[in-house]
């Protein structure tokens, strides 16, 4: 109150400042506490999302336990006796109580152990050289469904309930309701055997990765179309949610231009909500890529599922999920930080 | 503000229901057709009525595939099951999310459980899990998938439910219902879902769509349905090597599959995800 | 009697609201304004096609130079009249008349043109300018972003001449860490950035307190005095009208059409609206909001002594609620007494964001203390609604707030009443249905609305039915949440009488939770004071709300 007087305002005084304006002296102290504090909450995230990786290997592994049929039955051949099944069992250790062979997985995992397959294999190693190539088809197609659905939502929110919104609204359902395979199938038809643009098999080079990278493209293009149909709606319904939010409608009655209202008002404050959203939906594009491998004859994964599914190895399958887990934690991760650096210093 | 509603012009309100019953048309054609085929199907779908790979026309409408089986009639034949089990579980999955999701929101205990079920459930792509229960169940072979699609696509469709409900929890006609004592499953059916409507169509669009995907998937990795049998996705896999001499063999089926999750998807249009965090 | 008074600083102004000066500066502005109106419409009025007027319709001149006040009743489209003089119409809206506003007919510019207008000689501040301010920005961006001359100093000169200290760092700081004075002001000097010829601000001091309020009236002033600029401002604070307006136009929600005001209409003097008596340019019947001032209240705690456990009523004792965790932690009540006495009337009153709603909450069931007990007629009561057993959920009813979600949409009239007595009574279907009607009289609705959905029925009509579906179970207290705060004030006033009827004739108890004191003081006996989560007073509604007793300040 006494603060009021003609000439010298000095707002911070009369006002109650929440955050409050930290005072000079102070600044060191109260910026190491800070960092302290984002460290902390760093190490929350880590930890909650490892947990959540934990629970989902448990659940996996609940799940192989308590369903009918095992790697010993699983792989026998019809002939087989009981004493050799029995003997398979001991083999690979089935024997053993339940919970040992949980914790003697779930402790193997971070060195790099994913078990033993049903022909005696280590998982790790079926997987070590196929994994890196489907994270790579992956990862473009990621990037490339990333980079369409922010154009597209943008673009169909620029304008919104106009031809452009529409035309891009329809489009995005139906390209997300074809599955991979389907589109693949069409794509290699077009692409491949009627104009002869590109290969319709990968071929892989001494390397085991694929010789040409032309031969990336289809594989690419049939996961991330159905993909950037899903995401582009999450782009537009977020962008669709802060057209709302006061301070757009405020920029514009600023009059600023569509485009500077939404790129610089909008898209901000929609990013947490996008990132959140595309990374959920990474599931769908590793699952995809399993499928979309198998046709293309592409060296990845799907490759060596679709062997374990004929061959009957729940251990190989499994050590492939816990892998793609870890692979969306990361992605996970990454829409965390996305979400911690674009959430604002709100309030 | 809005007002009450006076007065209702009979034929615009006509012509508004005709604009919303447009999209369902060619969902409604589609599955007719899809169910009805069987019965429209000249030929069996296991007796070689031409050659190999035959082409379209040669007493065959579609040609032949690769036993020289009438492509035609298998098309017809094979869409009822796929379509039946993506029913069920579209049906399944949604009306446990739209309990469950209900619950979540009048629970915030039993939200948070399911919340943390959903952050467990987006680690596992449904192709995976779907090969992981068919694998460890081996004699589940139609119902593995079946389950795995129900469980697997619970959690996601709870948090769409959960996420149009929680406004509404917080309306004046749900805490009047807490304060003279009505269930949570009381208010869940005569409080919240009549007003969750939308969402709830929408929904089931979805996961039909969703469930489409997976059934089709996991045929397409022989999962599922064996040979012989007359199956869209299935088809599209055996016929593939012999995709230049009759492309009617491959096209067919995928332009059906393509056909079924489109139309549906545009009669139930369905609602953009939003993550909750 | 006030000491916050505002202090120009401008050229021609006086140091206090005496008549001398202010007529001084009017005289002043007034030849200037002579040839420059910056807005003016002519018979203008907004409505949606066969829906009400959102904006009656109106005369009325702004000019440059000049302070413009636009006051009326909630309702009355004031906020819709500075958006449509932006351009800006709600969604399907049709209008009346003309609007120009510096020589454009506003409404019917292209896009390209609305847009320059708006990006350099309009400027508008809306009603809560911390939120229109984009929380990912810093000051300086945001003030930068509309600026002609983005350099430094020259936003920096613009925070100055909006008193924002440029220490400290503000500048480079979000929104978020800025007080809500601070950010209105940084809003202001966005709009000023542009350096516009008509400045449109809506509710320039709504939330703030008296201090700053004076502060933006003197800045207000002083920018009208030194730029040249128009301003408009819809107001319904009185003291601000009186402290910086040149010209008052009235808007009115029924009838005859706001009449502009020129400089021969005095603007109304500040000690004159401390009275009851509405001011001129106030629509007679509104029901100006009295505040609580938060400097004056010392909150006395120790001198309220704890109320006496009443053997028969539904008390709450020590309660305490917390929102939040860690060090977001905030308490919504902070150890908190109240007695409903059985068949009584009590009132709870406080700003917004002072727990009141949280305390009725508690009482309801709804919201879980962190500590603290209730009783039952002496007996303990769960904190929890659904532990408290069927019988005790009977007794205890509440009726909503808000008239849009009072009721079900999806279920007809006669199925929200017919539900509570399928619960609690044992009556068969005939009988149940007899009730409907009896309980629907009771509120003063014909029969035939039993068969009505929510979308058919008035705001007013949906509080009846939330009263009549709330007494179906013939309860013991009824819980009353701000059930009057979105309806007009006649319809407020009916509802009110019909509620506090009916409950005198059965011996009903009601808490009301209002932020109007009028209502507290006209329908019940003992109100209670809430301000932070504490309660800072009690006592008989009508002493304590009628009379300055240095608790409760009245305008």
């Amino acid at each position: 109150m006494a603060a009021l007087t003609s000439g010298a305002p000095a707002a911070g005084s009369t006002d109650p400042a929440p955050a409050g304006p930290p005072a000079p002296p102070r600044v060191g102290a109260d910026r190491a506490r800070r960092a302290g504090r984002v460290a902390l909450r760093v190490g929350a995230v880590l930890l909650r999302r490892a947990l959540v990786l934990a629970a989902l290997l448990a659940v996996v592994f609940a799940a192989v336990e308590i369903l009918p049929g095992d790697a010993a039955t699983a792989s026998a051949e019809r002939g087989d006796s009981a004493a050799a099944i029995a003997a398979r069992r001991e083999h690979l250790g089935l024997d053993r109580p339940l919970w040992e062979r949980f914790t003697d997985w779930m402790t193997a995992l971070p060195t790099g152990d994913l078990g033993t397959s049903a022909r005696g294999e280590k998982v790790a190693d079926l997987l070590r050289d196929p994994f890196p190539n489907t994270l790579a088809l992956a990862g473009a197609a990621f990037a490339l469904t990333i980079a369409a659905s922010l154009a597209l939502g943008c673009l169909a929110a620029a304008r919104p309930g106009r031809r452009t919104d529409r035309v891009i609204g329809h489009t995005a359902t139906t390209a997300f309701a074809i599955p991979d395979f389907v589109l693949a199938t069409g794509l290699v038809l077009v692409l491949s055997l009627w104009t002869g643009w590109l290969p319709a098999v990968t071929v892989a080079d001494a390397s085991g990765k694929p010789a040409e990278w032309t031969m990336m493209i289809m594989p690419v293009l049939a996961l991330a179309v159905p993909q950037t149909g899903w995401n582009t709606r999450i782009v537009r319904g977020a962008l669709a949610d802060q057209a709302g939010a006061p301070h757009v409608e405020a920029a514009r009655l600023d009059g600023l231009s569509t485009t500077r209202v939404l790129l610089r008002h909008a898209l901000p404050g929609a990013l947490p909500v996008i990132a959140t959203g595309i990374a959920t939906s990474t599931g769908m594009l590793l699952g995809g890529a399993v499928v979309v491998e198998t046709l293309f004859n592409y060296p990845g994964i799907g490759t060596v599922l679709a062997g374990a599914v004929a061959g009957r190895d729940t251990t190989l399958i499994a050590g492939s999920v816990a892998l793609a887990g870890a692979a969306i934690t990361l992605v996970l991760l990454a829409a965390d930080l996305v979400r911690a650096k674009t959430a604002g210093a709100g309030r | 503000m809005s007002t009450p509603a006076t007065s209702t012009d009979t034929a615009a309100a006509r012509r508004r229901y005709a604009r919303r019953a447009l999209p369902l048309l060619p969902a409604a054609l589609f599955l007719g057709a899809a169910l009805a085929g069987p019965r429209l199907a000249p030929h069996t779908i296991d007796a070689p009525v031409t050659a190999t790979y035959a082409t379209a026309g040669d007493g065959a409408l579609l040609g032949g595939d690769q036993l020289g089986r009438d492509v035609w009639s298998r098309l017809l034949h094979g869409g009822g099951e796929l379509i039946g089990c993506a029913f069920l579980i579209g049906a399944a999955v949604t009306a446990t999310a739209a309990l469950l999701g209900c619950l979540a929101v009048l629970r915030p205990r039993a939200g948070r459980v399911l919340e943390r079920t959903a952050d467990v459930a987006i680690l596992l792509p449904s192709v995976l899990g779907i090969m992981l229960v068919a694998l460890a169940w081996p004699d589940g072979g139609r119902w593995a998938v079946i389950t795995a699609a129900i469980v697997l696509g619970i959690p996601f469709a709870v948090r769409v439910v959960a996420a149009a409900a929680a406004p509404l929890a917080a309306a004046g006609y749900v805490e009047a219902a807490l304060m003279r004592g009505e269930s949570s499953l009381s208010i869940t059916v005569r409080e919240l879902l009549p007003n969750l409507r939308g969402t709830v169509t929408a929904l089931f669009g979805l996961r039909f769509v969703e469930a489409v995907y997976i059934i089709s998937t996991a045929a397409f990795l022989q999962i599922g349905p064996q040979p012989p049998e007359a199956d869209w996705a299935l088809m599209i896999r055996e016929n593939a090597p012999g995709i230049l001499l009759n492309p009617w063999a491959v096209l067919a089926p995928s332009a059906a599959v393509a056909l079924l999750a489109i139309t549906v998807n545009l009669a139930t249009s369905a609602p953009a995800p939003a993550p909750r965090r | 009697m006030n000491p916050r008074t505002p202090t120009r600083t401008g050229p021609g102004s006086g140091s206090g609201p005496d008549d001398g000066t202010r007529h001084d500066t009017r005289s002043d502005t007034a030849d200037r304004a002579a040839d420059t109106v910056a807005a003016t419409i002519a018979g203008f009025g907004i409505r949606l096609p066969g829906g009400p007027y959102l904006l009656h319709p109106a005369d009325a001149t702004v000019h440059a130079g000049r302070v413009t006040a636009l006051t009326g009743a909630s309702g009355s489209g004031k906020t819709t009249l500075l958006k449509a003089l932006l351009g800006h119409l709600p969604p399907g809206a049709t209008t009346d008349g003309t609007a120009r506003v510096l020589g454009h007919d506003v409404l019917r510019l292209d896009r390209a043109t609305l847009n320059r207008l708006r990006r350099t000689e309009l400027a508008y501040v809306g009603q809560d300018p911390g939120s229109a301010l984009n929380p990912r920005m810093s000051v300086r961006r945001i003030v930068a972003e509309t600026a002609h001359d983005r350099t430094r100093s020259a936003v920096e000169a613009l925070l100055a001449e909006c008193r924002l200290p440029l220490d400290g760092g503000l500048p480079d700081r979000r929104p978020g860490a800025l007080s809500g004075g601070q950010q209105r002001r940084v809003a202001l000097a966005r709009a000023l950035a542009r350096n516009p010829r008509l400045l449109l601000l809506d509710e320039p001091t709504a939330g703030l307190d008296p201090a700053l309020r004076d502060e933006i009236a003197q800045l207000l002033r002083h920018l009208a005095d030194t730029r040249g600029l128009a301003v408009l401002m819809a107001c319904h604070d009185p003291e601000l009208v009186g402290a910086c307006a040149d010209d008052t136009i009235a808007l009115t929600t029924p009838g005859t059409l706001g009449t502009a005001g020129t400089a021969a209409q005095p603007p109304p003097d500040p000690k004159r609206v401390r009275t009851r008596i509405p001011a001129e340019g106030i629509t007679p019947g509104e029901r100006t909001t009295p505040r609580i001032d938060p400097v004056h209240v010392r909150p006395p705690t120790e001198s309220i002594a704890p109320a006496v456990p009443a053997q028969h009523g539904l008390a709450a004792h020590q309660v305490t609620v917390a929102f939040g965790t860690g060090r977001g932690r905030r308490l919504a009540l902070d150890g908190l007494d109240l007695t409903l006495p059985a068949g009584g009337a009590v009132s709870i009153v406080g700003p917004s964001g002072s727990g009141k709603t949280t305390l009725l909450r508690v009482l309801a069931g709804l919201a879980l203390p962190a500590s603290g007990t209730l009783t039952l007629d002496g007996a303990p009561l769960s904190p929890a609604i659904r532990r408290r057993g069927r019988d005790r959920q009977r007794r205890i009813q509440l009726i909503p707030q808000n008239p849009l979600a009072t009721l079900n949409p999806s279920r007809t009239v006669g199925a929200a009443l017919t539900r509570p007595l399928t619960l609690h009574t044992r009556l068969t279907r005939g009988p149940r249905a007899e009730r409907v009607v009896e309980l629907l009289e009771l509120v003063g609705l014909p029969a035939a609305f039993a068969d009505r959905y929510p979308v058919e029925l008035s705001g007013g009509q949906r509080q009846r039915v939330a009263i009549a579906r709330a007494l179906a179970v013939d309860p013991d207290y009824l819980l009353c949440d701000e059930i009057t705060s979105a309806l007009d004030p006649d319809t407020a006033t009916a509802i009110m009488d019909l509620l506090s009827a009916v409950c005198a004739e059965r011996g009903t108890a009601v808490a009301v939770v209002t932020h109007d004191h009028h209502l507290a003081a006209d329908y019940t006996q003992t109100v209670h004071v809430l301000t932070d989560g504490r309660l800072i007073a009690r006592g008989d509604a009508a002493t304590l709300l009628t009379h300055d007793t240095g608790v409760v300040r009245k305008p």
